[in-house]
């Protein structure tokens, strides 16, 4: 079997790749000027996910809905990227598994896991572009606890800029 | 033969009591001496003190970690400079043990135990140490006392020690052909790192561990178990045990060295009777939701008001533990009414069941992880069906 | 024998050779106390067989009991010569009258009253290590004795070998695989179980022993099949013996201690319930 080359020699590269390029504020609806909640390996909640995107309207900042993206992000293992990932459902609207496109086969033959599972499946390139092979639709978080750990630290915390 | 259910006393024992007396969850307690001081001991009712095992925990005898500084019988506070083992079984090995004796007896509970302390891996003189430092002493102690309930022996068994046979037949010699005892109580510590025990190995030599020593007539009680319990119950144990947190559920010696500190909190999980598993809250949400009309969390009076959403879900909320009791205790006395044959296929058609939820879940997309999806349930009907090959139990 | 015997003697009457064989000889004779005793006479090559015979006569001195033969004399003749002299019990010993019990309730019946003989030891921690049919005198009465303590070890005083031998002290063809091996450590009360098994089990096959190879059908030698754990079982079925009394068999021939019985009351519990099954 010819050995893959993969795209990315680390999970860190992947995520900064991931912030860099993927449309977070056009997947969260955000307008331009507004301000965009991101940061890496977020503490507190249900598991370590790589890296949450949220968006409050202002009006709706201290007590509306917030909507929000978390990412999970494998260079090959996607079934343990799955399971992490899954996880996520309990406090983020929609979730996706990022993993690099070159490895990515394994898991878009098991794309119907990842629709049943309402996860996103995205392949990443080390130059910025990527195919999403599979869009979750957007689902109430299971947590109504875990969603309000969340929205409390959008509230309260400034964007960390990924260093 | 039925088994007794009986609770693992450790931090939190007041939930243990109370379960005992509002929901009739079990048939007595085992007390850990680390847990609970001897004042408090002596001051429990004699009738649940009649009901009792008093675990004195000499496993590591130079460490007097938590409340066993509070027994003068315990070595490190009966040796003169601390426990040593070189001069302990001189010096202080029968005045220690002579106190211990006395303080069971008096204290009416239901054995004495004699304490062994903690040997890792497979020591070779595992057995003449014991029987220099405790068992003999202890016997010696018991001998004259007239009004002695029957003795029995704690005993730690290492993966290691139950995974070779030559080791392994040498103690069941040992404890079988030992006049003075009634029994083991035993207590098998797993390498695993999971919280449930996932090794079929392990899980099938406990159980013929536990065959051979019944075989002999003599009681095993089993320590610190876990939901593995189902499985066990096959071995014919005399009692089996439930705990509240998980070093009540799973023997760890770490926990009693001195340098280990409780981690923080766990996030709290709630059992399920079903899945014979322990879940997450954080995945209750995906399981109500997705599970539509096939309820898997078991109906009683504590989830009625854990489901209410004004409960604040934690880890030290007594209502977890004690639908945990509840639920568990009822599948271990309808194991507990059968024995032998009947009990092997009633508890392969629980683990088959909880299996087939595992599969039920899957199907409707949630992603468990592996503390939660029932990964131990191939092993445990693994070990089951080699253990009832053995006793020629047909399916 | 001549010489050195005949001075020992001469204090007897009615002095008959009973049997002689390498260092040893055993006397009938009439002692002018006792009446009519065993003398026996025999070379010690060693201080440590010395010490073995001195032994078995400490361990009769203390029993009081009609299953062993009563000791009335021990004495050392030097140079080299000891004598025990015992009270004489008219009997055969079991190899030669086998056959007389082989009917179940029979076997069962003399296993009992041995245990019961035996129990005298084990309540001593004794244990007798040479059980075997030459070790088992039956009387006119059929009932039992319980001789040659010579090789019985004494749980809680030091061995007399220091050395390291393959095999312990015992009989090979009626060991069980821990005195054959050896172990030490494993040698109890349960040791004299397995041999009793091995007896039973010739009382019931008329003398066949239960580990020969001609009987099993298979392994090498008598001691191979007990260290395989391969016993005769087949023929007890084809027999037509009771099931109680094979599963008896059975524990008893268990090849680890912990497979056996724990003590004398539960193999007598075992025996009565089959006591019961047989009538």
């Amino acid at each position: 079997m010819a050995e893959l080359t993969m795209s990315f020699a680390s999970e860190r590269e992947l995520v900064h790749t991931a912030m860099r390029h993927l449309p977070l504020r056009q997947w969260l609806r955000v307008p331009k000027e507004a301000y965009l909640f991101q940061k890496t390996e977020v503490q507190g909640l249900f598991g370590i996910p790589d890296l949450v995107a949220a968006f409050a309207a202002p009006s709706e900042r201290e007590t509306g809905p917030i909507r929000s993206i978390a990412f999970e992000m494998k260079l090959s293992n996607w079934r343990r990227g799955l399971m992490q990932a899954f996880r996520y459902r309990s406090f983020a609207s929609t979730v996706f598994l990022v993993i690099d496109d070159a490895g990515s086969r394994s898991a878009v033959a098991n794309s119907d896991r990842f629709k049943r599972a309402n996860i996103g499946l995205v392949g990443l390139n080390a130059d910025g572009s990527f195919h999403v092979y599979v869009w979750p639709e957007h689902e109430d978080p299971y947590s109504p606890e875990l969603q309000s750990t969340l929205n409390e630290l959008v509230r309260t915390q400034s964007p960390t800029d990924f260093d | 033969m039925k088994f007794e259910i009986y609770h693992q006393l450790g931090f939190r024992h007041q939930w243990n009591l109370q379960s005992l007396s509002d929901d009739a969850t079990g048939d007595g307690i085992i007390i850990g001496a680390k847990s609970l001081e001897r004042e408090k001991v002596e001051a429990l009712p004699a009738n649940l003190r009649g009901a009792a095992l008093f675990d004195p925990q000499f496993f590591l005898p130079g460490v007097a970690k938590g409340q066993l500084e509070t027994y003068n019988f315990f070595p490190q506070v009966a040796a003169n400079d601390g426990f040593k083992s070189s001069d302990y079984a001189d010096e202080s090995a029968e005045i220690s043990a002579t106190a211990c004796v006395q303080f069971q007896i008096n204290s009416g509970f239901r054995y004495v135990v004699i304490p062994t302390r903690y040997m890792a891996g497979m020591p070779s003189n595992f057995i003449e140490t014991q029987e220099e430092l405790f068992v003999g002493p202890f016997l010696d102690a018991i001998a004259p006392q007239q009004n002695s309930p029957p003795a029995l022996l704690q005993l730690v068994v290492t993966e290691n020690m139950l995974k070779d046979d030559e080791y392994t037949a040498d103690l069941l010699n040992w404890i079988t052909g030992r006049q003075g005892i009634a029994g083991v109580y035993l207590i098998f510590e797993s390498s695993g790192t999971s919280k449930q025990v996932k090794d079929a190995d392990l899980l099938y030599r406990v159980l013929k561990f536990t065959a051979a020593v019944r075989e002999n007539e003599m009681v095993v009680v089993l320590g610190y178990l876990n939901t593995e319990s189902v499985v066990l119950t096959l071995g014919d144990p005399s009692i089996v045990t439930m705990g509240i947190y998980e070093n009540t559920r799973s023997f760890r010696i770490r926990t009693f060295e001195d340098t280990h500190t409780e981690q923080r909190g766990p996030s709290p999980r709630l059992y399920c009777s079903q899945l014979l598993q322990w879940v997450d809250r954080n995945y209750h949400g995906a399981l109500q939701r997705r599970l539509q009309g096939q309820n898997v969390f078991d109906q009683n009076r504590y989830q009625a008001l854990m489901f209410q959403p004004t409960f604040k879900w934690h880890f030290t909320k007594p209502e977890l533990y004690k639908h945990h009791f509840l639920e568990l205790s009822c599948q271990l006395r309808t194991l507990s009414n059968v024995e032998g044959q009947a009990r092997f296929i009633m508890a392969r058609g629980m683990i088959n069941a909880a299996v087939e939820r595992f599969r039920s879940i899957e199907q409707v997309g949630i992603v468990l992880d592996q503390d939660n999806d029932g990964s131990p349930l191939a092993s445990w009907l693994t070990a089951i069906n080699e253990f009832a090959q053995d006793q020629g139990w047909q399916s | 024998m001549a010489g050195p015997h005949d001075k020992i003697l001469q204090d007897y009457q009615n002095v008959e050779l009973l049997k002689e064989g390498g260092q040893k000889a055993a006397y009938l004779a009439t002692d002018p106390t006792h009446g009519r005793v065993v003398v026996k006479i025999g070379r010690y090559p060693s201080a440590s067989s010395l010490e073995r015979i001195r032994r078995e006569v400490d361990v009769l001195r203390d029993i009081v009991s009609p299953y062993y033969p009563k000791n009335i004399d021990f004495r050392v003749e030097p140079p080299d010569l000891f004598v025990v002299v015992e009270e004489f019990v008219e009997s055969r010993p079991l190899s030669d009258c086998v056959e007389d019990f082989e009917e179940a309730k029979t076997a069962l019946a003399l296993l009992k009253e041995i245990i019961t003989g035996l129990t005298v030891l084990w309540d001593k921690r004794i244990v007798h290590r040479d059980i075997k049919p030459e070790n088992v005198l039956i009387l006119p009465d059929t009932s039992p004795k319980i001789i040659d303590l010579g090789i019985a070890r004494l749980l809680d005083e030091e061995s007399l070998t220091k050395t390291i031998n393959a095999r312990g002290p015992c009989t090979p063809a009626y060991a069980s695989p821990a005195q054959l091996k050896n172990r030490k450590a494993q040698i109890d009360q349960r040791t004299d179980q397995f041999s009793l098994g091995i007896l039973l089990v010739q009382l019931l096959l008329r003398g066949a022993h239960p580990f020969d190879p001609n009987v099993v059908r298979s392994g090498d030698s008598i001691v191979a099949n007990i260290l395989a754990g391969h016993w005769c079982r087949a023929e007890l079925q084809k027999k037509a013996v009771p099931i109680c009394i094979q599963e008896l068999a059975a524990k008893l021939l268990g090849a680890e201690p912990f497979r056996r019985f724990r003590n004398a009351e539960a193999i007598l519990t075992a025996i009565a319930a089959c006591e019961a099954e047989v009538q």
